[in-house]
């Protein structure tokens, strides 16, 4: 089923699950949407998901951190605090009320619990590169974390243009691009191709447009590929399904699924008891 | 597990929104990607008949199916009667089993016409009665909104409800199978982390179709998600997968 030129499509299908084929999940959320209904929204309904898929590691930013000035990082530290394990996540970057003293300083105190920053620039329609947002950028560079950015293509936002102007002044972050600047593919694959730190992440890439992950693969390399899925918005076999659909072999799904995660995350002293 | 797909497409189109980055040109490359991925056949139309016509691509639809290898049925495109293009709505059901057409399917977007269900109403009214599948796709020339409006008009109408939307859409799509007894729901954009069992708790699995929209999408996104689905019974992922779908060809005797 799926395809049979791929053992891990055989597998997969016949287990859901692969001991030998964990799943690193760069770009989740958490907690109700103003947006949309979530089926499965709460952490203890998502560990189904994340059980059932073998998720190893998920790393988050609750929708109540990123949009509400009220709760911020109560809907997200707790959560690793409470559950750990495959739970870490992105502190909430609030452009619209940016307090980099604090956030910095909270992420500081909980290096357990942090990889980096989250911008959801489109949102608060606040450009990557303000310079609300550089005292964050210069925190990232300096301790060589991670960030995870909203990108859509035409943004003017967190569009192709404005991850350059970020990417070419903090080469030291390891920037992953939520949506592959969806729609944008050739900005994409360009901007991965120039700039050695930075990944595509596939959310949202995976859902209506078949092909651009073979293209990512083929122009970028797999080993620059990251798994995401948005969870609770979208099913995790959803996007495994996709990847092993794909034509590409199972060594590429192997880096896409796992192998670069545990290599990007090698950098915290957590990641050693994933 | 037999995976029927109530939303294949095929052909060369013209216009770039249409245009899947990895398209499927003939019928035959089209059977030859469900034959890999093991969906037995489905529900198709050929991209011609929104770019190059609907009597055209009809035709052209129907001429493919004669030396078909797998499960299809076609999906007919109809336009509205008055000009007299497509076949008399009296004879739509003959002309249907004929051309080895499963469903029916409107694109006002594409061919011109007012969205409003009264100019298309003597074909939904033929439909309702012989509860021949009307598909609703608003990926391909029809609002959410006119699909809605259709639903008002003829509540009864036997109806897969395909919307196209990027993000979770449930809030959209959930109010049809709660207004309407005859609606059943295409999978194919139902991508919400464990809402196939939340949709299976709320109005039952003889309401949802499996579809990818292949090959816009991938196939084994929906194959493998189904088939892992939290809160579905083996019996309910089978009806989804391929029974429902039968169930309705068998009810509409196509």
């Amino acid at each position: 089923m799926i395809n049979p030129k791929s053992e891990l499509a055989r597998r997969f299908w016949e287990e859901g699950r692969l001991d030998d084929c964990p799943i690193y999940d760069f770009h989740g959320h958490m907690h109700e949407n103003d947006g949309c209904f979530m089926a499965a929204p709460e952490p203890e309904q998502m560990l189904r998901t994340l059980q059932a898929a073998n998720v190893k590691s998920f790393i988050f930013s609750s929708h109540l951190a990123l949009h509400s000035a009220e709760i911020r990082e109560d809907a997200n530290l707790p959560v690793v605090r409470k559950f750990g394990n495959p739970f870490h996540c992105y502190h909430g970057v609030q452009s619209f009320a940016v307090n980099p003293q604090r956030d910095i300083a909270e992420v500081e105190a909980a290096p357990d619990v942090y990889v980096g920053f989250k911008f959801l620039c489109d949102y608060f329609e606040v450009a990557l590169e303000d310079p609300r947002h550089a005292p964050y950028w210069e925190y990232l560079n300096e301790k060589k974390l991670l960030a995870l950015l909203h990108t859509w293509g035409g943004s003017r936002y967190n569009g192709a243009d404005n991850v350059r102007a970020v990417a070419e002044k903090y080469p030291d972050v390891t920037i992953i691009l939520g949506h592959s600047i969806h729609s944008h593919w050739d900005k994409a694959i360009k901007l991965a191709q120039d700039f050695p730190n930075i990944y595509l992440e596939l959310t949202a890439v995976l859902d209506d447009d078949r092909g651009i992950l073979e293209r990512f693969a083929n122009e970028v390399g797999s080993d620059r590929i990251l798994f995401g899925t948005d969870l609770p918005w979208f099913s995790t076999h959803h996007a495994i399904g996709c990847i092993l659909s794909a034509e590409m072999t199972d060594e590429d799904r192997h880096n896409i699924f796992h192998r670069n995660g545990e290599r990007i995350l090698a950098r915290f002293p957590w990641a050693k008891d994933l | 597990m037999q995976f029927l797909d109530c939303n294949l497409r095929y052909g060369t189109p013209y216009r770039e929104s249409l245009y899947p980055s990895a398209p499927c040109k003939t019928l035959q490359e089209l059977e030859d990607e469900l034959l890999r991925a093991g969906i037995s056949g489905g529900l198709v139309y050929h991209l011609a008949q929104d770019c190059q016509g609907a009597v055209t691509g009809n035709r052209m639809l129907a001429e493919d199916l004669r030396s078909k290898r797998t499960e299809l049925k076609g999906i007919y495109t109809l336009l509205p009667s008055s000009t007299e293009e497509t076949v008399k709505p009296d004879e739509l059901y003959g002309e249907m089993l004929a051309c080895g057409m499963g469903a029916v399917r409107f694109s006002p977007k594409n061919h011109g016409w007012l969205e409003r269900p009264r100019v298309i109403g003597d074909y939904l009214s033929v439909c309702e009665d012989l509860r021949i599948p009307v598909m609703l796709d608003t990926s391909c020339g029809m609002s959410q909104e006119f699909a809605w409006d259709v639903m008002e008009a003829f509540p009864n109408l036997t109806a897969i409800i395909a919307l196209h939307y990027v993000w979770p859409l449930d809030r959209r799509i959930r109010p049809f199978l709660a207004e309407f007894p005859n609606t059943v729901v295409d999978l194919s954009f139902c991508l919400t982390d464990q809402g196939i069992g939340s949709m299976v708790k709320a109005f039952g699995a003889e309401r949802l179709l499996f579809g990818t929209k292949f090959p816009m999408c991938y196939t084994g996104g929906q194959m493998l998600q189904l088939r892992h689905a939290l809160d579905v019974a083996e019996a309910e992922k089978d009806a989804i997968a391929g029974e429902n779908l039968t169930r309705l060809w068998k009810e509409a005797g196509l």
